[in-house]
């Protein structure tokens, strides 16, 4: 199964995430959303950051928490690599995470992404797992 | 969201460039359609299905007259790219932060030159060259302007007037902006910390996607007498920059976008897409973003205003001579993400109504009041920037734009995906493409260039064609690029 792949949109950027689980859905969103603002992501000095969501439904969380990881980047520019720990429970979402610091000489260079946007979104559970669709504003 | 297309839309033809959605076709229209378009342009629209969104924004509360779209209308969040909606406070109207969209007081300014293109033409190479060094731009591009809490609050509140305070530019260039480059009722108490955090390190920067810094020629003059007063004339270099509140902006809209998702259940407010978002203009939610919408503007035309002073740097140091010198006044500076309020008569009574422009730029005729001096009499200079391959142009607002509220288009509007973009110009080079036509162009990002290649557009040609015709605004001269930097 793919991560994820691009989607077309006339002005914008889409992404179709996929996930067995829960916790590979939400990784691959990070790095989908991560993979359309820069390439070379993973080799990197680490860095490590907490994220942490009040629960409401799926859907929202998951808007939520690729919303965290733009924010992350646009103020540290930190780029998210992967998730180290993952607590989804009824009452929030607790994750750490790892990523490294844009360094234009290392990294390529993608599209600044403006918004998570709620156009079109969907998030199903399927035979497979999860699938999420997502539009970005660039 | 239903997602009809276009085809399927009954349209009723009231002249040659007006074309109407009558309000029965979908349940809930306040007021009926009305699209900006030539036969041309309609049947590229038909591929997209924005019209329905313009149904969609005609049902918003308070709306008056019409939801309208101008000729480079494209799909957008709730709200079509191109769409002029005006409600009434007095009627229960509504304020949507959709219908100002996400780059909040995204828009475009153009500034002058005393350069003939062939004076200069061989020093092109070296000219967007140092423009790309100097001006940050593409993705995480920060500047050498960093702003202290105290003094992002000063940006949100004085826009360009801080920046000219802090030295980057002269009184002039604050009365040659919309709304003299901030608008009155900024609270910066209504932006969240998030926002500001996110403003503090991007000022004076570029962004990516469809912003740009372009070097230009005038090649068209079609009004003497208005290009005269803008000081414009055949073969003189231009500079034109397009961009806008970056992530400050970007922040305010997403806060207000879940703020207002509340506010439709709780004022009752039923939309047929959730992304229509919004909030009575006299409620608390209401007021709450205007406040802090206002302070994204303002902090949008610090950011133009940044970026023009970086630019006269660089040509004062390629052409080792002041910016003064080389005559780069500002012409003027538009918005065409915004909302704001302005007075027009409707059945016959003068109301003040919130005018929403996403992706639409104000065209106010001659004598507005709200113009400077300069352009009182020829009407205010509308600046429609198109894609880097074609042209952009000037154009002049009329006394007809009363029809639209003042607006007119903002540019050419893409008709292809960035995907598909790319995906067209797999083995050939844009660069290469562009220098053939005598365009130097530079893009910071990996697809930058090919995304934003010309083909991925309407021709701006015809988008103008139609406000000249429809007599929303009138063409005054038109530019080709010769030099593009791109995020």
């Amino acid at each position: 199964m793919k991560p994820f792949e691009r989607i077309e949109h006339t002005a914008d950027a889409g992404l179709a995430i996929y996930g067995k689980t829960l916790e590979e859905l939400f990784a691959n969103g990070a790095q989908g959303m991560t993979s359309i603002m820069a390439e070379g992501v993973g080799h990197g000095i680490p860095v490590e950051r907490h994220i942490r969501l009040p629960m409401s439904d799926v859907d929202d969380v998951f808007l939520k928490w690729l919303r965290e990881i733009l924010f992350l980047f646009s103020r540290d520019k930190f780029l998210f690599s992967k998730i180290t720990k993952f607590d989804f429970n009824d009452r929030e979402l607790s994750a750490d995470i790892e990523g490294e610091i844009l360094d234009p000489k290392r990294h390529g260079l993608g599209l600044e992404i403006k918004a998570v946007t709620y156009h079109d979104f969907s998030l199903v559970e399927t035979p497979k797992g999860f699938e999420a669709r997502v539009i970005f504003d660039v | 969201m239903s997602k009809q297309l276009t085809a399927e839309i009954p349209l009723i033809k009231i002249d040659n460039y007006r074309w109407e959605i009558p309000t029965s076709y979908q349940s809930g229209m306040r007021v009926p359609g009305l699209i900006f378009a030539d036969q041309k342009i309609l049947s590229a629209i038909r591929h997209d299905p924005c019209l329905q969104q313009v149904a969609n924004v005609a049902t918003l509360p308070g709306i008056v007259r019409a939801s309208m779209a101008m000729p480079d209308i494209h799909w957008g969040y709730g709200f079509p790219i191109g769409g002029v909606a005006a409600t009434d406070p007095n009627a229960g109207g509504v304020i949507s932060p959709g219908g100002v969209g996400y780059d909040i007081n995204c828009g475009v300014r153009l500034c002058r030159t005393n350069f003939q293109y062939d004076e200069i033409q061989s020093r092109m190479k070296e000219l967007v060259g140092t423009l790309f060094d100097q001006i940050p731009c593409g993705v995480g591009g920060s500047g050498d302007i960093h702003v202290s809490a105290k003094e992002e609050r000063e940006v949100m509140l004085h826009g360009a007037g801080w920046a000219v305070k802090k030295g980057y530019g002269v009184a002039e260039d604050v009365e040659h902006c919309e709304a003299r480059g901030s608008i009155e009722g900024a609270d910066p108490s209504k932006t969240s910390e998030r926002a500001r955090e996110r403003g503090a390190n991007q000022l004076g920067t570029l962004g990516s996607g469809n912003h740009f810094l372009e070097v230009q020629v005038v090649d068209q003059i079609y009004d003497e007498h208005a290009a005269g007063v803008m000081g414009l004339e055949l073969g003189q270099v231009t500079v034109m920059i397009h961009s806008g509140s970056r992530g400050f902006g970007y922040q305010v809209c997403e806060d207000f976008l879940e703020v207002t998702r509340q506010a439709l259940t709780k004022y009752d407010i039923e939309v047929p897409d959730r992304q229509l978002a919004s909030a009575p203009i006299y409620s608390p939610e209401g007021q709450a973003y205007l406040g802090a919408m206002r302070c994204a503007a303002n902090y949008a035309w610090a950011n133009r205003q940044c970026l023009l002073h970086l630019a006269r740097g660089v040509f004062e140091r390629v052409f080792k001579m002041g910016w003064q010198k080389i005559g780069m006044d500002l012409i003027y500076d538009v918005a065409h993400n915004i909302a704001k309020f302005e007075t027009y008569e409707v059945d016959g009574k003068q109301k003040i109504l919130c005018i929403h422009r996403k992706g639409a730029t104000r065209a106010f005729g001659p004598n507005h009041i709200e113009l400077p001096e300069k352009y009182r009499e020829i009407g205010q200079p509308v600046i429609i920037p198109g894609d880097m391959g074609r042209n952009s142009y000037v154009l002049v607002g009329t006394r007809g734009s009363d029809e639209t509220f003042g607006s007119s288009c903002h540019g050419a509007g893409r008709m292809m995906s960035r995907a598909a973009a790319v995906k067209m110009m797999r083995g050939r080079s844009v660069e290469k493409e562009l220098a053939e036509k005598g365009v130097i162009a530079r893009g910071r990002g990996r697809h930058a260039l090919e995304e934003e290649h010309p083909q991925a557009y309407k021709d701006v040609n015809e988008v103008v064609d139609v406000v000249d015709h429809a007599g929303i605004a009138k063409r005054v001269a038109r530019m080709r690029p010769v030099g593009v930097i791109k995020g």
